[in-house]
C-alpha cells in the first residue's frame, strides 16, 4: 500500500517532466512537433458534495473585482488554489427540499413540485457531465468515468440518492467504487473485455445477430430497450478498436508503469477518497477519458463521523444541526454537541474534511504538467452540491465551484456573485467551454458566463 | 368496495362511515372550473396540475397522489392562493373536500379498467443472474460479481423491470461474467460432463475427467521435482504437439521455476525450467505414433529419453515450488495443451538407475513401483469406441443448453449461428471439448440469455401469455432462477395452462429449497434489513457483541422465519406474532435464550412472550436503530412503512426547529406564526409515528431486551393505547389485520409481477385478498391467487396507461 503510493508519486511528480503526458514532445517524432503543437484535451469533472453546504461557509474575501483575496475559514484547504478556481455564489435550483431530487437531479434540471423523481419514470433529462461525454467521450477509451464512495446506511441501495449521472432519464451510469476496478478500467479494455481478443470479436458479432432477432419479436415501443443493448455492444467493439491504437499502448505502458493501487480498500476513509481522485488524475493524465463524476458520497448519506477531529456525528444528522432535541430520527442520539453552534460546527467540519479531500484532487491536477500548463489548467472541475443549509433543504444559493482554465477559456481567481441565476445556467457555459453547444438546460437558456 | 386510504390516518378526515357531502359526481367539474381553472387547466398548468380533462371519481382513482396534494392543498387553505380573483367560500370548500375524501376512500374497482400493465423487457438483475447461472450449469459462481450492483426504486424492489437499464457498460460485464462461468464450468469436471453430455472418443478422456489433469495438493506437494532425484514416463502419441504434464501454479500464468516437458512445434520433446532455459530432443516425435518419453533428473542434471534411447543430458536443475500442481496436458499460458493422446504417466519420486530408465523408457515395467500413476484403465483403453459423428453430437449439445439457457424453444437459425461458433474454435484448433466454450460464452452475452422478453403474439390488446412464458415468470418469482426442465416441459407443451397442473407446479416449487431464494429476496427487501451488517450496523464501539456474525445470524433468523412461513403454508399472520423462531448458538446467547449452541440455524419453539414475529427480531430491531442508540421515530416509521403500508409523508423542508428564537418586528411574528403551523403539520405526524416506536423500547439498539423496567408505554395512530411490544403485536394483529394482509399481499404482487403496481391493480389485488381471506389467510393460497391473477397471466403492450397506484406519498 505504502509503496504503491510511493513509486506513483515518483512518477507523477518526480518524474512528471519526463513523462508528462501521452502527447509529451518527446513521443512526438520533432518533425511532427514542429508541424503542430498539439492542444492537449479538455477534461470534465463533477464532483458532488451531498446534505448542502452553507453559504456563509462557502465563501472568500474579494475585492471589488470579485478578484479573490482569501478563502474563508471552511475553505482553508483551497487556499492554495484561488488562483485557480471560481467560487459562483446566488445561484438556485429549485428542488423543494427533496433529498432524492437533489441527486438524481443535480446536473439535469430543477423539478416540478409534487414531482418526487422515480427512476421508474425518469428523473427528467440526461445529466450535463453525460451530454459532455456523448460530445467529447469518443475518442477515449472510457467515454466516461463515473464514481461514488461505497455507499453506507439505509439509503445505500436507492437508485435516486446514488446516482447524479444519468445517460438517459431512465438509465443511471454504474458507478465505481474500488480503486483498482478503476485501474484496471483504464489499462486493459481489451483484458476487461475478454482475453482472447477475436473471440470477443466473433461473440459480438453473434450476439448482435441474436440481438436484431429479439428486436424483430417485442413491441416497437420496447425496442429501445434492446437498443441500448446493441448501443452497449457497440461500446465494447469501440474499445477493442481502440484497444491497438498508439494512444492506448502508450497510456497503458504509463499505467503499467505507475502499477495498480492496493487490492483492498483502504480502511481510511480519507486515504480511500484521495485513492479514487488519484484513479481519477490517472485517468485524465493519460487521456482514458475526459468526462468524470466523483458522487464524494450518497445524498442524504449517514456515514458517522468520528475520525474528524471534533467530530461525533452522523453526516445527515448533523446537516439537521437546528435540531438539538436529539429526537430527529436518524439522530444517533451520542453525537456530543452541547448547543446549536457546536453542532453546526460539526457539520461544517464534515465540509471542510471533504473540501480538504477535494484540495487534494485540485493538487494532483496542479502537479502534472500538461502542454506548457498543468493539468488542471486543461480541466473544469465542478465541485457543489444542490442544498445551500442542509438543515433548510434550501436550494437557493447553492454552492458552486468551478476549478480550473478549460485550457484557458475560463477565467480564475474570483468570485462571482449572481443572486437569482439559474444553477443549470452555469452547465450551459461549462459545456460551450468543452465546445458544447446546448440550447437550454432544465428550461433555462440563460447562461451564467464563467469565461 | 372501501379500501383505507394509507394517508387518511395524519389527517383530520374521520374514518367512520364516509357522509357523502352535497356534491355528487357532475358537480365537482363546475367547482373546479370557477376556482381552479385559471391556473390549473389547458390554458396554464402550474405545479404540474390541470383539471381540464377532469371527468369524475376514476380521475382521482387513476391519478390518486395528485389527488391528495391536491385536497391537502385545499385543507389547509393554501389553495385556492390568497391573490386568487375568487375566494373558495367554506361550505363549497368542505364540501370539495367530503367528495375528494370520499372518493379516495372508496374505489369501485367495477368501474376500473381491466389492464394487466405493461412489462418492458427487462434484463436479469444481477441475484437472478447468478442464479441462473447457478442452474444452468449445476455450480456455484463468483461471475456474477462483475455485474453492477442490484439497486431498486424508491419504495420499490430490485427486480422492477423499469429500473433494470441496460447501460453502455453492461455488455463488457456480461463479457466478463462469461468468462468466469466458462473457466467456472471447464474447471468442474461433473458440470462439463453435465453440459457437454455427448462425449467424442478423442482419448484425452482419462480415467478420472478430462485433460488438463490437474493434480489435488495432496498429490501435487507430493511429487518432489526439486534437486532431489525423480524420473517421469510419459507415453504419448500426437501430430500436433504440447504440453505433456507440467508443475507449475494452477492458474495461466508462466512463472520462474515452473516446470514442463512437452512436444515443440517442430516435434521434438523438450523441457523448460521457466526462465531458465530450455533443453530439448534433435528429432522430432510428432509422428502420430506412440512413444514414451523419460525425464530424468539426479545430482543437478537433467537427462531425456525417447523410446529407450538417451537423447539429451545437460546441467539445469531447479529446486520446487511449493504450491505448484502437477498438470497433464496443460502448462500454463505460454503454451499449448496438449493436442493428441496420452495414455500413461508415471512419476517415481527418486531417481531410477540406467537400466531402469531404459525399460521405462520403452514402456516396459521397472523395478520399483511408481509414485504416482496417471492414465487409463487397460481395459478402457482398449474398448473399440463407436464410431462418433462429432457435428450431429455438436448440435445435440448446443441445442440442449441453448433451450436451457434461453427459456425456450431455439430456432433453426440460432442453432446454425452456435454451432458455427463450434466450428470455428473447432478449426482454430481448439479440441471438442474446448470448442465448446465459445457458443457457451455467447450465449451467457446473448440477449436472448440475458433478458426476459415475452412475445406480442401479434397482438397490441392485453392478452395471455403463453404457457411457457407463463414458466418463466413462475420461476423467477418462486426460485429468483430458470424453470427447471420440467417446468419448461410443461411449458412448452402447454400443460401449464392448466389450472390443476399449475398449482402443483407451485406446491413443488415451494418444497424446493430454490424457494429460499424468494424467502431471502422478497424478505430482506420488504423487512428493510438488506443493508445490514453490510451497509447499516451498530456502533462496534457501543455495541462491541453486535459483530458480523451475529448481524448475519440476524438476517438469517428472518429469512428462514419468512421462509418457514410459505414452505409450511401458514396464515400470513404468523409473521406479526409466533410462538417459534430458528436461532443459531450465537443468536440465542444474544437473546438470552439458553441450550443452543453451534453455527447452525435451528428451529426454537419459544416461551414467554418477547419474541416471535417479525417486529421483535434482531434484525429488524438493528436495523430501524441509529448506531448508537434506539430511534422511536425510525422503528414508528418502519411500522406504518412495512407492517401497516401507511408511509408517513416525508418531513416538510424548511421547518425550524420549535425552539426558534422569535423577533419582536412584524415581519419576524408573521414568519414565526408560518413557521408554527408548519410545526403544527409536523407534530401532527410524529405525534402517530412515535409512539408506535415507543412500543419497542424495551429492545436496544442491537434488539437485545434492556434490563430492568423501561417504559415502553406506546400508541396506535389513532390514539389507541399499547402497552409494550406485547401489547402491540396483540393489537395489530386483532385490529389491524386487514391493513397488514393488504400491504403484505401488495408488496408481494409489486416484487412477483416485477413492476410498480398501478390503479387497475386494485381489482385484482381485492380478489387476491377476499379470497386469502376466505382461506384463513394461508401464504401458499397467497402465492397462488398472485400466479392466478389477470396482472401475472397476462400482458400487454406499452401503448396505455401506467399510472401509479399513489396514495403512498401525498
Amino acid at each position: 500500500m505504502k509503496n504503491w503510493r510511493i513509486s506513483r508519486r515518483t512518477l507523477l511528480r518526480g518524474a512528471g517532466v519526463s513523462l508528462a503526458l501521452p502527447f509529451l514532445e518527446v513521443m512526438t517524432p520533432l518533425s511532427a512537433r514542429a508541424a503542430s503543437r498539439q492542444r492537449p484535451p479538455l477534461r470534465l469533472g463533477c464532483l458532488y458534495l451531498p446534505n448542502g453546504s452553507p453559504e456563509s461557509a462557502w465563501n472568500a474575501r474579494a475585492d471589488a473585482d470579485g478578484r479573490i483575496l482569501s478563502m474563508d475559514e471552511n475553505m482553508k484547504p483551497f487556499e492554495p488554489f484561488k488562483g485557480d478556481l471560481q467560487l459562483i455564489t446566488g445561484l438556485q435550483s429549485e428542488l423543494h427540499g427533496s433529498h432524492p431530487a437533489a441527486s438524481a437531479t443535480w446536473l439535469i434540471r430543477p423539478i416540478s413540485e409534487g414531482d418526487e423523481p422515480n427512476a421508474r419514470r425518469g428523473v427528467g433529462g440526461v445529466s450535463m457531465d453525460q451530454i459532455a461525454a456523448k460530445a467529447i467521450g469518443g475518442d477515449t477509451v472510457l467515454p466516461s468515468l463515473e464514481m461514488i464512495t461505497k455507499p453506507e446506511g439505509s439509503f445505500a441501495t436507492n437508485v435516486e440518492r446514488n446516482n447524479i449521472s444519468w445517460s438517459s432519464p431512465t438509465t443511471p451510469m454504474p458507478r465505481e467504487t474500488d480503486p483498482l476496478a478503476v485501474f484496471r478500467r483504464l489499462t486493459d479494455p481489451a483484458a476487461a473485455a475478454g482475453r482472447r481478443r477475436d473471440d470477443t470479436r466473433t461473440v459480438l458479432d453473434a450476439v448482435m445477430d441474436d440481438a436484431r432477432s429479439l428486436r424483430g419479436k417485442v413491441s416497437i415501443a420496447d425496442r429501445d430497450k434492446l437498443d441500448e443493448y446493441f448501443e452497449s455492444v457497440r461500446s465494447v467493439e469501440r474499445r477493442i478498436a481502440l484497444a491497438d491504437s498508439e494512444q492506448v499502448r502508450r497510456s497503458r505502458a504509463l499505467l503499467s508503469k505507475v502499477g495498480p493501487p492496493p487490492e483492498r480498500r483502504p480502511e481510511d476513509h480519507g486515504e480511500y477518497m484521495r485513492l479514487m481522485f488519484d484513479m481519477m488524475v490517472l485517468a485524465y493524465w493519460t487521456d482514458s477519458t475526459r468526462v468524470a463524476s466523483f458522487m464524494l458520497d450518497h445524498e442524504q448519506s449517514n456515514r458517522y463521523f468520528d475520525f474528524i477531529p471534533g467530530v461525533k456525528g452522523m453526516w445527515h444528522a448533523l446537516s439537521h444541526w437546528r435540531d438539538i432535541s436529539g429526537k430527529t430520527e436518524d439522530d444517533d442520539g451520542k453525537t456530543s454537541w452541547s448547543s446549536r453552534e457546536a453542532k453546526h460546527k460539526q457539520y461544517l467540519k464534515v465540509i471542510h474534511y471533504h473540501n480538504q479531500q477535494v484540495a487534494y484532487f485540485f493538487d494532483r491536477l496542479r502537479g502534472i504538467e500538461e502542454g506548457g500548463g498543468t493539468l488542471l489548467d486543461n480541466c473544469v472541475i465542478l465541485y457543489g452540491s444542490p442544498f445551500e443549509d442542509g438543515h433548510e433543504h434550501a436550494s437557493e444559493r447553492v454552492p458552486v465551484m468551478i476549478a480550473g482554465r478549460g485550457g484557458g477559456k475560463l477565467s480564475t481567481g474570483r468570485q462571482l456573485h449572481y443572486p437569482g441565476g439559474q444553477l443549470e445556467g452555469v452547465y450551459i457555459s461549462i459545456l460551450a467551454a468543452l465546445g458544447v453547444q446546448v440550447e437550454e438546460i432544465g428550461g433555462t437558456d440563460q447562461a451564467i458566463p464563467v469565461t | 368496495m372501501r379500501f383505507l386510504l394509507s394517508t387518511s390516518l395524519f389527517l383530520s378526515a374521520p374514518l367512520g362511515l364516509p357522509a357523502l357531502g352535497a356534491l355528487g359526481e357532475a358537480d365537482v367539474r363546475p367547482v373546479l372550473e370557477r376556482y381552479c381553472f385559471k391556473c390549473h387547466s389547458e390554458k396554464r398548468v402550474k405545479a404540474g396540475v390541470s383539471f381540464q380533462s377532469f371527468g369524475g371519481s376514476l380521475d382521482v382513482w387513476r391519478d390518486r397522489s395528485t389527488w391528495i396534494r391536491v385536497r391537502d392543498a385545499v385543507a389547509g387553505g393554501h389553495m385556492p392562493p390568497e391573490d386568487a380573483t375568487r375566494e373558495l367560500p367554506d361550505a363549497e370548500r368542505s364540501a370539495l373536500l367530503r367528495w375528494v375524501d370520499h372518493t379516495l376512500d372508496n374505489v369501485d374497482v367495477s368501474r376500473l379498467p381491466e389492464d394487466p400493465g405493461h412489462i418492458p423487457p427487462r434484463r436479469l438483475n444481477r441475484t437472478e443472474y447468478r442464479y441462473t447461472v447457478e442452474d444452468l450449469f449445476g455450480i456455484e459462481t463468483r461471475s456474477y460479481a462483475a455485474l453492477p450492483e442490484d439497486q431498486a426504486p424508491e419504495g420499490g424492489f430490485d427486480n422492477e423491470a423499469a429500473t433494470l437499464s441496460v447501460q453502455p457498460l453492461l455488455v463488457e460485464r456480461y463479457l466478463q461474467a462469461a468468462d468466469v462461468a466458462v473457466e467456472e464450468v471447464w474447471g468442474d469436471d461433473d458440470a462439463l460432463r453435465r453440459l457437454v453430455f455427448v462425449s467424442p472418443p478423442v482419448r484425452r478422456v482419462v480415467a478420472d475427467g478430462i485433460m488438463p489433469y490437474v493434480s489435488d495438493e495432496a498429490v501435487g506437494g507430493g511429487l518432489e521435482m526439486g534437486d532431489g532425484s525423480f524420473t517421469v514416463a510419459v507415453r504419448f502419441r500426437t501430430t500436433a504437439g504440447g504440453a505433456l504434464f507440467s508443475k507449475a501454479p494452477e492458474g495461466d500464468s508462466w512463472v520462474p521455476d515452473a516446470k514442463v516437458l512437452f512436444v515443440s512445434d517442430s516435434g521434438r520433446v523438450a523441457y523448460d525450467i521457466g526462465w531458465l532455459g530450455e533443453v530439448h530432443t534433435r528429432r522430432g516425435y510428432d509422428d502420430g505414433r506412440w512413444h514414451v518419453a523419460v525425464l530424468h533428473q539426479a545430482g543437478g542434471v537433467v537427462s531425456i529419453y525417447v523410446d529407450g534411447k538417451l537423447e539429451v543430458r545437460e546441467e539445469m536443475a531447479t529446486p520446487d515450488v511449493a504450491g505448484h500442481r502437477f498438470k497433464v496436458g496443460a502448462a500454463g499460458d505460454e503454451f499449448v495443451p496438449f493436442a493428441g493422446e496420452i495414455s500413461k504417466v508415471e512419476f517415481y519420486n527418486k531417481g531410477l538407475g540406467a537400466q531402469e530408465i531404459r525399460a521405462a523408457a520403452r514402456g516396459r515395467a521397472v523395478g520399483p513401483r511408481p509414485d504416482f500413476v496417471w492414465g487409463f484403465p487397460p481395459t478402457v483403453a482398449a474398448r473399440q469406441d463407436p464410431p462418433f459423428d462429432e457435428a450431429a453430437a455438436a448440435r445435440r449439445v448446443i441445442k440442449t443448453f441453448l433451450t436451457n439457457a434461453f427459456r425456450r424453444a431455439v430456432t433453426d437459425a440460432e442453432l446454425a449461428r452456435y454451432h458455427a461458433l463450434f466450428q470455428q474454435a473447432r478449426s482454430l484448433g481448439d479440441d471438442y471439448h474446448t470448442a465448446m466454450k465459445l457458443p457457451v460464452r455467447t450465449a451467457l452475452v446473448s440477449p436472448a440469455f440475458v433478458f426476459r422478453a415475452e412475445g406480442d403474439q401479434g397482438a397490441r390488446a392485453a392478452h395471455r401469455v403463453t404457457p411457457l412464458e407463463l414458466a418463466s415468470r413462475l420461476s423467477y418469482f418462486l426460485w429468483a432462477s430458470k424453470p427447471d426442465m420440467r417446468l419448461m416441459k410443461l411449458g412448452a407443451t402447454g400443460k401449464l395452462a392448466d389450472r390443476e397442473v399449475l398449482e402443483a407446479e407451485i406446491a413443488r416449487m415451494l418444497a424446493d429449497p430454490r424457494s429460499r431464494r424468494m424467502s431471502a429476496r422478497f424478505a430482506n427487501q420488504w423487512l428493510r434489513i438488506d443493508g445490514l451488517g453490510e451497509t447499516v450496523g451498530p456502533d462496534r464501539e457501543l455495541f462491541p457483541h453486535a459483530g458480523p456474525e451475529l448481524l448475519a445470524a440476524m438476517k438469517e433468523e428472518s429469512v428462514w422465519f419468512v421462509h418457514s412461513i410459505f414452505a409450511e403454508d401458514r396464515s400470513v399472520l404468523t409473521l406479526l406474532d409466533a410462538d417459534y423462531t430458528y436461532l443459531d448458538g450465537r443468536l440465542a446467547r444474544h437473546y438470552g435464550i439458553r441450550g443452543i449452541t453451534g453455527d447452525r440455524m435451528e428451529k426454537v419453539r419459544l416461551s414467554g412472550n418477547h419474541r416471535g414475529g417479525i417486529l421483535t427480531q434482531a434484525s429488524v430491531l438493528t436495523a430501524s436503530s441509529s448506531p448508537r442508540r434506539t430511534s422511536p421515530v425510525f422503528r414508528g416509521k418502519w411500522i406504518l412503512d412495512v407492517v401497516l403500508g401507511q408511509p408517513p409523508p416525508p418531513p416538510p423542508p424548511d421547518v425550524p426547529s420549535l425552539d426558534e428564537p422569535g423577533g419582536g418586528d412584524p415581519v419576524d411574528l408573521r414568519s414565526s406564526l408560518e413557521r408554527h403551523r408548519a410545526d403544527a403539520a409536523c407534530a401532527g405526524c410524529h405525534r402517530r409515528i412515535d409512539p408506535l416506536g415507543f412500543a419497542l423500547e424495551a429492545f436496544d439498539a442491537t434488539g437485545r431486551l434492556r434490563p430492568g423496567p423501561v417504559d415502553n408505554r406506546g400508541a396506535l395512530p389513532d390514539g389507541t393505547a399499547v402497552e409494550g411490544h406485547v401489547g402491540l403485536k396483540r393489537v395489530l394483529r386483532e385490529e389491524m389485520a386487514q391493513e397488514f394482509v393488504r400491504h403484505f399481499t401488495s408488496q408481494l404482487l409489486c416484487y412477483a409481477l416485477g413492476r410498480e403496481l398501478v390503479f387497475t391493480d386494485e381489482g385484482p389485488l381485492q380478489t387476491i385478498l377476499s379470497r386469502v381471506r376466505d382461506a384463513g389467510y394461508s401464504s401458499q393460497v397467497l402465492i397462488r391467487e398472485i400466479v392466478n391473477s389477470y396482472p401475472f397471466q397476462y400482458r400487454r403492450g406499452p401503448d396505455g396507461e401506467n399510472t401509479p397506484m399513489g396514495g403512498q406519498r401525498p
